[in-house]
């Protein structure tokens, strides 16, 4: 005859239920968005990473501010000697680098690069249509190139 | 088969190996789910931040110091994306105040929005049980799994589907589990020793099912 388990045995199985079950309730869109990360595996990687120093998103006051001008959001991204900021609307973004060397400026979502442009004479540029969900910018002047960090 | 160690995966997937990669969003999705779902979010939040912590790993995959404690990266990443999310959403609330005071009256204002460490703990520990799982031979990971079957399962029915004899039930049941829990994968993970119990987040749903195994009584009768 099978004994029932023990106290302990029992305690930990029901635990690994828990945990087996936990695998079997995720989406299946966080799998497919996992996966299609990969896609930018090996792209960039070396570059320079510009990291949000301000984003109206998380700042309070500044989100007011921002909200009452209009719906859109406002970033800035700084790394070593390059600053990027943005005004993300829903239907498109415009922005400015600095300094407002010649570059190529482009739009990236998570599975692909969505637009691209170049920076004017003051560093202005403008992108369409941001997809949903994360974004970031790459921007490649003659001899140097940044990427942002992803903001969503 | 059993589970190629995080690190060779994480190797791998850095040269460019897209299969491993695969392996590793298999692996480790159901802890950032384990996270996200205990900040009671919402699914399209949910989703970006799911889909940023992956293009975030995309990223860092040559940074990683110690691909062995990927699982403690993910899980510290996916937390920490969560509370962001948690604070724009307040911000938001502060644009119009009348909505943060509806809000607040409501009391839905996010139980967690200083969730615990002691969550993150818990849902490292069940990414642990399931690596710890997916190591075990492949004779025990069947024996449990039916085991586990919902609804539970005769001791007869677990003995015909498994092939395992009736009376080696209980003695290789207890030999997995102490392999189980004797597994490196569970024991590195800390505070494992001093939290003994894997219940999910307190805003998750209830864990169906009692203790592990086929009712008892159906094999106690004479």
């Amino acid at each position: 005859m099978t004994q029932p388990p023990s106290d302990n045995d029992r305690t930990l199985l029901d635990d690994l239920r828990t945990a087996l079950a936990e695998a079997g309730e995720v989406p299946q869109e966080f799998l497919v968005a996992g996966r299609s990360a990969y896609a930018w595996h090996g792209i960039d990687v070396e570059l320079a990473l510009a990291e949000v120093v301000f984003d109206s998103a998380y700042d309070a006051e500044l989100a007011t501010r921002a909200t009452a001008a209009g719906a859109s959001r406002m970033v800035s991204f700084q790394a070593d000697d390059v600053t990027v900021d943005i005004e993300v609307a829903s239907d498109g973004i415009t922005g400015q680098v600095t300094p407002a060397d010649p570059c190529r400026i482009m739009g990236q979502g998570a599975v692909g690069t969505f637009d691209e442009t170049t920076g004017d004479a003051a560093g202005l540029f403008v992108l369409g249509a941001p997809p949903s969900g994360p974004i970031r910018l790459r921007v490649a002047y003659a001899d140097r190139a940044v990427t942002t960090e992803w903001i969503y | 088969m059993r589970a190629l160690s995080v690190e060779s995966l994480v190797s791998a997937a850095g040269g460019g190996d897209e299969d491993a990669w695969a392996a590793l969003v298999a692996r480790y999705t159901p802890l950032v789910w384990g996270v996200v779902r205990s900040f009671q979010l919402d699914r399209a939040d949910a989703a970006d931040i799911n889909q940023t912590v992956w293009l975030r790993l995309v990223e860092n995959l040559h940074r990683l110091r110690e691909p062995a404690a990927l699982p403690m990266w993910i899980a510290k990443t996916t937390r920490h994306e969560c509370l962001r999310t948690l604070r724009r959403d307040r911000n938001a609330w502060a644009v119009d105040p009348l909505e943060a005071v509806d809000t607040y009256w409501a009391g839905s204002e996010p139980a967690s929005a200083t969730a615990p460490d002691e969550e993150l703990l818990r849902a490292e520990r069940r990414q642990a049980l399931r690596d710890a799982f997916a190591q075990l031979p492949q004779r025990c990971q069947r024996l449990l799994a039916w085991l586990l079957h919902e609804p539970p399962l005769s001791y007869e029915e677990v003995s015909a589907r498994t092939g395992m004899p009736i009376g080696s039930l209980g003695p290789t049941r207890s030999r997995c589990l102490d392999r189980l829990r004797r597994s490196p994968a569970l024991t590195a993970v800390v505070g494992s020793a001093r939290r003994p119990s894997v219940a999910g987040p307190a805003g998750g749903p209830p864990v169906a099912g009692s203790a592990g195994g086929p009712q008892s009584g159906k094999d106690e009768s004479p």
